[in-house]
């Protein structure tokens, strides 16, 4: 096995190099962890399903596959910042993406929604299968994806408009004029984003008068709103003190009943406690992708288990 | 080994002369602005009544009032702002969040943006005359087979060379307006499934009306004031008419003062009329700049939750 052999240079491990790192030279990087590495060098002719090679074959397969990425690189510019990720996510189950900054994480979470596309200058190469078909397939509609495939921030971002405007934001978007599906389905989604007893007699008022913490469910219900199948969220709890992000946690773990939840952490403590898959990525490949259990109790890869344990990141 | 101050003597009398000088600088713009605003309400206050602003000049320009001027002033500035918004906020939203900014078609309509901006208002002027008049107008008579209608000096060319003269400041400011708003103000509109459009009028919009109604109001009140661009595009020295249709000429403010302090028959007749004039110009301008201030900070605090 290649990963009981020694650790490679400190440096390749750097977080900041994967940002400097052009593609030409990665190569003297993959000639250092051959097998690590994702981007063998030489095609591998058809991937199997489980490699035990890069260990991002998952053991345990509760749901249907409803995100799955083929050897999918993205670069801005000239800058690598994904090589060849292999993720299938699953249905109904939280999936979680840790890694140090800069290993490509958040770039990975932007491409499943193409938000991507609104950078200039990104290109990408494999491709990333929504319900087995091609993203860029739906090319012509990224509108409708986005809407299948929701998103929450960093920071949370409600539009200096009153809170019920923000709720049914997408809906109007959608064409939704009539009055009473619009408060239904804003009391629907302020209910399941715990935060319809806190706000029912204030709806009118700016949403910028909300706490962090109430500003973060408010988007969350916002994204509810228009009913996704996946919620994608990027550091969701960042930027919020301790009491407002374990009220976050438990709203995952309720919404993951209904909905596919994709999250990038910074918190490894959380991917442990919150989500039933976790990848771990670096320099812009994934490492090791499993069940939560296997990466905290018994990652395979060294890597893995360096930043698990706080060596590095 | 310590450090030694080798600053002499000097160097504390050249601060504290700094100091003094740029003191007298912004002590000089007061004071310059105060003896314009003075000078005109101390010789001009005592003009304006009720009959001043509400009749027209009599006994060429000595006697009567300036309604004509404020009515053609008020018609032009409107008629400009209905040109000129939809064009530079259009632009602007295209240039900011359509085009690709290394375009070369970007670059070189930035390009051409910034050197309009410098352009002299009486060059405009004279653009006006020889393309709306001359060319658009003359053809659009000859096309509808009309005698002289359109081909010559009115209202709605005077309106178009002065929203194309405004056009530049409008553009920068909308899209400087733009540009403030958040990006991830965008990304959450469009994460929530909205287009581009519905990204640019729902959210970037509302968030940029400040902006953007700073800029046109600060156009406008430049607008009015503009002499240069309407005295061969429409403006006349005196009608005894108002105009009712964007194809009549009309009299303004601006030219008005001009024509009083350079064509009158009787100068000390027309003098305190002169004052008067300018007085009203100058409420004017101020009552715009005014508006604009608070127009900005009633929206700004709108969108910051308050009120």
């Amino acid at each position: 096995m290649a990963f009981e052999e020694p650790m490679v240079a400190e440096e390749t491990l750097d977080p900041r190099s994967a940002r400097q790192r052009t593609p030409a030279a990665s190569q003297p990087d993959a000639a250092l962890t051959p097998r690590i590495e994702m981007a063998a060098p030489i095609p591998p002719p058809p991937l199997p399903e489980v490699s035990t090679e890069t260990a991002v074959g998952v053991t345990e397969q509760p749901g249907r596959k409803i995100l799955r990425t083929r050897q999918f690189s993205l670069f801005y510019g000239d800058n690598q910042a994904l090589t060849r990720v292999e993720i299938d996510v699953f249905e109904r189950a939280v999936t979680a993406i840790i890694g140090p900054s800069g290993c490509g994480k958040s770039t990975l979470l932007r491409s499943f929604n193409r938000m991507n596309d609104l950078i200039h200058g990104v290109r990408t190469e494999g491709e990333i299968l929504f319900h087995e078909q091609d993203l860029r397939a739906l090319s012509t509609d990224v509108v409708a994806l986005r809407r299948r495939i929701g998103m929450v921030f960093q920071r949370p971002n409600p539009f200096p408009k009153s809170i019920f405007e923000n709720v049914v934001f997408g809906l109007r978007m959608l064409g939704v004029t009539d009055r009473a599906e619009l408060e239904a389905r804003a009391e629907q989604s302020l209910k399941q984003s715990g935060l319809w007893r806190e706000v029912r007699d204030t709806l009118k008022r700016s949403a910028l008068d909300l706490s962090g913490g109430q500003q973060q469910r408010l988007c969350i219900a916002r994204c509810l709103a228009v009913e996704p199948e996946v919620i994608l969220m990027d550091e969701p709890t960042s930027a919020l003190d301790p009491a407002a992000s374990s009220r976050i946690e438990e709203l995952l773990m309720d919404l993951k009943k209904r909905y596919t939840i994709v999250v990038v952490t910074h918190n490894m403590q959380q991917a442990a406690r919150i989500s039933d898959f976790t990848a771990f990525m670096l320099n812009g490949e994934l490492i090791e992708y499993d069940a939560t259990r296997k990466i905290f109790t018994n990652p395979r890869v060294r890597a893995t288990e360096d930043y698990i344990t706080g060596r590095f990141g | 080994m310590s450090v030694v101050d080798r600053r002499g003597p000097a160097s504390l009398y050249l601060g504290s002369g700094f100091i003094i000088l740029s003191g007298i600088a912004a002590f000089l713009i007061i004071a310059m602005l105060a003896v314009i605003v003075g000078n005109v309400l101390i010789f001009g206050a005592h003009t304006i009544t009720w009959d001043f602003l509400s009749s027209a000049p009599r006994e060429g320009m000595t006697k009567g009032g300036i309604f004509p001027a404020i009515f053609g002033t008020s018609a032009l500035v409107i008629l400009m702002v209905i040109f000129l918004i939809p064009f530079g906020v259009g632009a602007a939203i295209y240039l900011h969040e359509y085009a690709s900014p290394n375009s070369r078609l970007t670059k070189m309509v930035r390009f051409a943006i910034s050197n309009l901006a410098g352009v002299p208002s009486i060059v405009f002027g004279l653009f006006g005359l020889g393309f709306f008049i001359q060319f658009v107008g003359r053809n659009m008579d000859r096309v509808m087979g009309l005698d002289v209608v359109w081909g010559r000096p009115a209202l709605i060319w005077a309106a178009l060379t002065l929203a194309l003269l405004n056009l530049p400041v409008v553009i920068v400011t909308a899209e400087e307006a733009l540009r403030t708003v958040p990006r991830h103000m965008r990304e959450a509109s469009l994460a929530l499934g909205a287009t581009r459009w519905q990204t640019v009028r729902s959210v970037l919009l509302p968030q940029a009306m400040p902006g953007i109604l700073t800029g046109a109001i600060l156009s406008v009140a430049r607008g009015a004031g503009e002499v240069a661009p309407i005295m061969f595009t429409g403006a006349a020295y005196f009608l005894p008419y108002l105009p009712h249709s964007p194809t009549d000429q009309f009299m303004e403010l601006g030219y008005h003062v001009y024509v009083m302090a350079t064509q009158s028959p009787n100068i000390e007749a027309t003098r305190p009329l002169l004052y008067g004039t300018v007085l009203v110009l100058l409420i004017l301008t101020f009552l715009l700049n005014l508006a604009a201030v608070l127009l900005r900070a009633r929206l700004r605090a709108r969108l910051a939750g308050r009120g």
